[in-house]
């Protein structure tokens, strides 16, 4: 198990988990961590409504990677502007890439090749990472199957496809993917029961596939605790004297379920630790909605964490 | 003094669902991944057994979170049934059976090939295909495809009262409803029909040079530089295969459409009061009454319970006196009244967020539609004994608001 710091100087972080668990703003909040360290950080969400623009209040984030303020970078990489592109890069002329990828069979064509879409956005995720030169690429995963479909795509193609243009692509992509120097699979999940199982889960399909190597576990909205043994122990005393104090009652009721919540989520934490990778957990922010102060907050947690 | 938001009763919201429990056919329960989903389906299920009808609920779910839910160790692709006591239990209206099952996808694609192409050399020789195994794994909408063929399948076959598909888990839950429809639009298209003519006796040669003519024939040989020869060689084998079935599957497909719009069906959507969940959740309700969809209810699972009456005591002059007849030492009753005013103060927070965020999704889309709230039960229902708290505020049992 890598320390964090050393986990954060891979280039390509994969963000992934389940939907709802927060994976979008952990992915701000890494990013964001590593701009604060010097870093030069494209943050690309894949082909999502737009979360990155509100969380980081740098305005809409589209297909053209833009450098949203020093050092951040943001893109949303849609498949059909993805595709373009790589096709682009592989055939070389625009004229060529109308005559084949504008013709109605090809389109069909395209559609039917297993995947296709979460390949090229891999593939742009690749050229990112090969040619253009960021020091660290943050990807806000697909909820979809934990999102590690993307990651497997390159594999799964380069099987169906052994030998050709597109299978030399596709190996090189996988084998970057692979890399444990350079790429790190974040999983985000919350101190719940079945958002750490599916964690679990996610963390045996990865050392089962060998799909990427694993980096941080990002446990999300930890409340905390506010009882230690001695409330709790006090809290015990009030209540069997509380009978026929109909107020009290319902502020007991109140502080119990808080004490139950947080014995559950202390039950959780514990077993995100035994995910078998360093934890970094993340207050649970009591916000109606998430901006760039609370992203900077995480951040700041991302950063001190050892 | 902390801000309580009010909350209007969900009567109405439980009535409408206790409806379409009671009398449609098939309820569709869709929602984002994470949102309670797959128990909320379960729930229902159990209702609908509670309310004497032969009911099969459905998932998709890898993590298995609905045998746990009903209290079975697993689910297979076969239709277990589910114990009677559990239906029965806390004086049932009336009392039905409650079966269910879990899609094993590699089964129910082998399942409908077999049951649908022309013969069995024509079945075995798709099930052989390399891109027939890439194809129901791994093509997107490939699962939700088999999902509805799935459901035509079981909803025509009169064995049940009552069919509650638990959809998958998609970041875009629209997909699902999409998928017959563009995996049909793939098969219908000048690749099809090209590959379709190009077989020969000898297999194909679409790639021989004498063959390629005009601009389809063109980009053909560009793509085989993109892709490699091989690939397009066999995929078009894989396509001249599946030609037979294209027929049946369009046929199943418009009935399975016709259905999801009729008066038998209800789309239920599932969200939590977390701004992501609510988003993809308006999201769903715009999309279905786009698509001529009828929609049944909105569930929100997981709300935070307003601490209202703790609220009012807190703002009370030395509200601290109520805890004077326990006896605790000063310090000790001090350092009680400051974690109690901060959990009622936390607690209320976050039920304020959640409220505004619900009235936010409502005011977006109407006041009228039916709404559900079901509270943030202590422990993850994840045995048979929780789904049961569950019915009271599905509109089973006696509830209070939350």
């Amino acid at each position: 198990m890598s320390a964090i710091p050393t986990l954060l100087t891979r280039q390509l972080h994969y963000v992934c988990g389940k939907g709802g668990v927060g994976k979008s703003v952990v992915a701000c909040a890494l990013a964001r961590a590593l701009v604060r360290q010097g870093e030069r950080v494209l943050l690309a969400q894949v082909s999502a409504p737009d979360s990155h623009g509100p969380l980081l209040e740098i305005g809409a984030v589209g297909p053209e990677v833009r450098e949203a303020e020093p050092g951040l970078f943001v893109v949303d990489i849609d498949p059909h502007a993805a595709m373009k592109e790589y096709a682009l890069m592989t055939l070389k002329f625009e004229a060529l890439y109308r005559t084949v990828f504008e013709n109605r069979l090809t389109k069909a064509f395209l559609r039917f090749v297993p995947s296709m879409n979460e390949l090229t956005m891999q593939g742009k995720i690749w050229w990112h990472a090969v040619e253009h030169h960021f020091s660290r690429i943050v990807v806000d995963c697909p909820s979809t199957g934990h999102g590690i479909k993307l990651l497997r795509t390159a594999q799964v193609i380069a099987d169906a496809a052994p030998v050709g243009p597109l299978a030399d692509k596709t190996r090189k992509m996988a084998e970057l993917v692979r890399d444990p120097t350079r790429t790190a699979l974040h999983i985000v999940t919350l101190p719940e029961e079945l958002p750490v199982n599916e964690a679990h889960d996610l963390v045996a399909e990865v050392k089962r596939t060998g799909v990427a190597p694993l980096g941080v576990a990002f446990v999300n909205q930890v409340l905390g605790s506010l009882f230690d043994d001695e409330t709790r122990a006090s809290l015990a005393t009030v209540r069997a004297h509380a009978a026929g104090d109909a107020a009290l009652l319902h502020l007991l009721e109140v502080a119990e379920r808080r004490v139950d919540r947080e014995r559950l989520e202390r039950g959780q934490r514990a077993r995100a630790r035994d995910l078998g990778m360093p934890v970094i957990e993340l207050p649970y922010l009591l916000q109606p909605r998430l901006a760039r102060a609370d992203v900077e907050r995480l951040a700041g947690v991302v950063m001190e964490a050892p | 003094m902390i801000e309580v938001l009010e909350r209007p009763a969900d009567d109405d919201g439980r009535r409408a669902l206790r409806e379409h429990v009671a009398a449609r056919r098939v309820l569709v329960v869709t929602g984002s991944g994470g949102v309670g989903k797959t128990t909320s389906a379960a729930a229902l299920g159990l209702f609908g057994a509670r309310l004497g009808r032969r009911t099969l609920v459905i998932t998709i779910d890898p993590a298995r979170r609905l045998a746990n839910a009903l209290g079975l160790t697993a689910l297979s692709h076969v239709p277990q049934r589910i114990d009677g006591a559990l239906v029965e239990a806390g004086a049932a209206p009336l009392s039905g059976d409650l079966f269910a099952m879990m899609l094993d996808i590699k089964a129910a694609w082998d399942d409908m090939l077999r049951r649908t192409a022309p013969d069995r050399e024509t079945a075995d020789k798709i099930l052989e295909n390399r891109f027939y195994a890439t194809l129901s794994r791994d093509l997107p909408g490939a699962h939700e495809f088999i999902a509805c063929e799935c459901l035509h399948h079981l909803t025509s076959s009169g064995d049940w009262d009552l069919v509650v598909l638990d959809t998958p888990p998609t970041s875009n839950a629209l997909d699902f409803l999409e998928a017959p429809a563009r995996i049909l639009a793939v098969l219908d298209n000048d690749a099809f029909r090209y590959f379709a003519q190009r077989k020969t006796s000898l297999g194909l040669r679409f790639l021989d040079a004498s063959l390629v003519q005009g601009a389809a024939g063109r980009a053909q040989s560009v793509l085989s530089r993109f892709t490699g020869a091989e690939v397009l060689e066999e995929l078009g084998d894989f396509i001249v295969l599946l030609r037979d079935l294209y027929e049946p599957l369009t046929r199943r497909t418009r009935e399975l459409q016709q259905m999801l719009r009729g008066d038998d069906t209800r789309f239920l959507v599932v969200t939590s009061p977390a701004p992501p969940s609510l988003a993809e959740a308006r999201l769903l309700l715009a999309e279905l009454a786009r698509r001529g969809l009828p929609f049944g209810a909105l569930l929100v699972n997981r709300v935070t319970p307003t601490a209202g009456r703790a609220v009012s005591l807190l703002a009370e002059a030395q509200w601290e006196r109520h805890l004077d007849g326990a006896g605790l030492a000063p310090a000790a009753a001090a350092r009680l009244a400051a974690v109690l005013d901060e959990a009622v103060r936390q607690q209320q927070k976050v039920a304020n967020v959640e409220q505004q965020n619900v009235l936010e999704l409502l005011e977006r889309h109407g006041h009228g539609e039916p709404l559900v709230r079901i509270p943030r039960l202590a422990d993850a229902v994840h045995d048979a004994r929780r789904l049961i708290e569950l019915l009271p505020w599905l509109g089973d049992l006696p509830a209070t608001d939350v």
